[in-house]
């Protein structure tokens, strides 16, 4: 939904269970247009849609978030202050139906966003 | 209810929400310190104990609340009234 | 068919500062002290749907401008301007099914707390009648 037009991927790392993925937003994406007339900032929902499209890369296979038992919030970000960010999605738990895993969003070393969740494999 | 039972009440709630040791919770204790409470999970900690005893709180009242000690006495006194 | 509404259509934008393609509530139908009702009709070309399914983030955006309308409704009623609300935390969120592109979606807000400006409230969403959602979430404003 987002992967190609919202954001891009520029560089993935994998370590064991930690996927890392250095990101950048387009600033001239229409979504911007409403969020909002001329003060773009990063919607929170297209944070959680970024960290599980990242997610469905770690994890080999499309993904539904059936759960979310968190997900905070720290800064807000614009695609001025954060055109460049890494996603760390960490698999804590991967069952033949779903997988555990938690997720961060960072601007350098600030943490944006810190996400917890379970997500149904389909 | 007694205040001893009141604050053991209160102790019990606040560690097994905010997943800390119930000996480190003391009258003494700061409570933002000691639960590692930022300005997003202070709301939690009101809603917490505003369903546990059936109170209700008004942000500019715990403000001024720092200590677990002026927290048993601030939920106290609303509770006698 | 008549249900009484208090904010609908182009009057929904006075409530809220979100613009298209991201604008998630169509209807403000009520607000007391603790408890809004807010709903949105989804259409085929929403920017959240993905093959006529409304996917989680369209879901959790309309679940937040839901109380973003009802606070922002409360707001208008005692004089002040309509704050821009934040999503702060989303928690507890469960999904039982997705909804599907022409559902009407109807979500009941319910404030627990309110700190400084940070507000908590529960969420219940309904698609055609049946829940597909429910989370607490923090609006910070």
């Amino acid at each position: 939904m987002l992967l190609g037009s919202y954001f891009k991927i520029e560089n993935t790392e994998v370590e064991g269970s930690e996927h890392r993925f250095d990101i950048a937003l387009n600033r001239d994406h229409k979504i911007y247009g409403g969020h909002f007339p001329g003060n773009p900032v990063c919607p929170g929902v297209c944070s959680v849609q970024m960290i599980r499209e990242c997610a469905e890369r770690a994890a080999g296979c499309r993904l539904r978030i059936d759960s979310l038992q968190s997900c905070r919030f720290m800064a807000v970000l614009t695609p001025d202050n954060a055109s460049r960010l890494t996603i760390v999605v960490t698999l804590a738990d991967v069952q033949d139906d779903r997988v555990r895993l938690t997720a961060e969003i960072r601007n350098g070393a600030d943490v944006c966003v810190a996400l917890k969740g379970e997500f149904g494999k389909h | 209810m007694e205040k001893e039972e009141l604050i053991k009440q209160i102790n019990e709630v606040l560690a097994e929400e905010f997943e800390v040791e119930v000996e480190t919770i003391t009258p003494e204790a700061n409570i933002k310190e000691t639960l590692q409470l930022d300005s997003l999970s202070l709301v939690d900690m009101v809603a917490l104990i505003e369903s546990t005893f059936s109170v209700k709180i008004k942000g500019q009242e715990v403000a001024a609340v720092k200590t677990f000690g002026s927290l048993y006495d601030f939920i106290y006194e609303r509770l006698g009234k | 068919m008549n249900v009484q509404t208090l904010f609908e259509g182009e009057n929904i934008k006075k409530l809220l500062p979100q613009r298209n393609p991201i604008l998630m509530v169509d209807t403000l139908y009520s607000a007391d002290d603790v408890e809004g009702v807010a709903g949105l009709t989804v259409q085929d070309d929403n920017f959240f749907c993905e093959d006529g399914i409304f996917t989680e983030p369209g879901l959790i955006e309309h679940i937040a401008q839901s109380a973003s309308a009802f606070v922002g409704y409360k707001a208008l009623q005692s004089g002040a301007d309509t704050p821009v609300g934040y999503i702060g935390e989303v928690k507890k969120f469960r999904l039982m099914k997705l909804p599907e592109a022409g559902n009407r979606l109807v979500t009941r807000i319910h404030i627990m707390s309110e700190v400084m400006n940070i507000t908590l409230f529960s969420a219940e969403t309904t698609a055609d009648g049946q829940v597909v959602a429910t989370c607490q979430m923090k609006l910070s404003v």
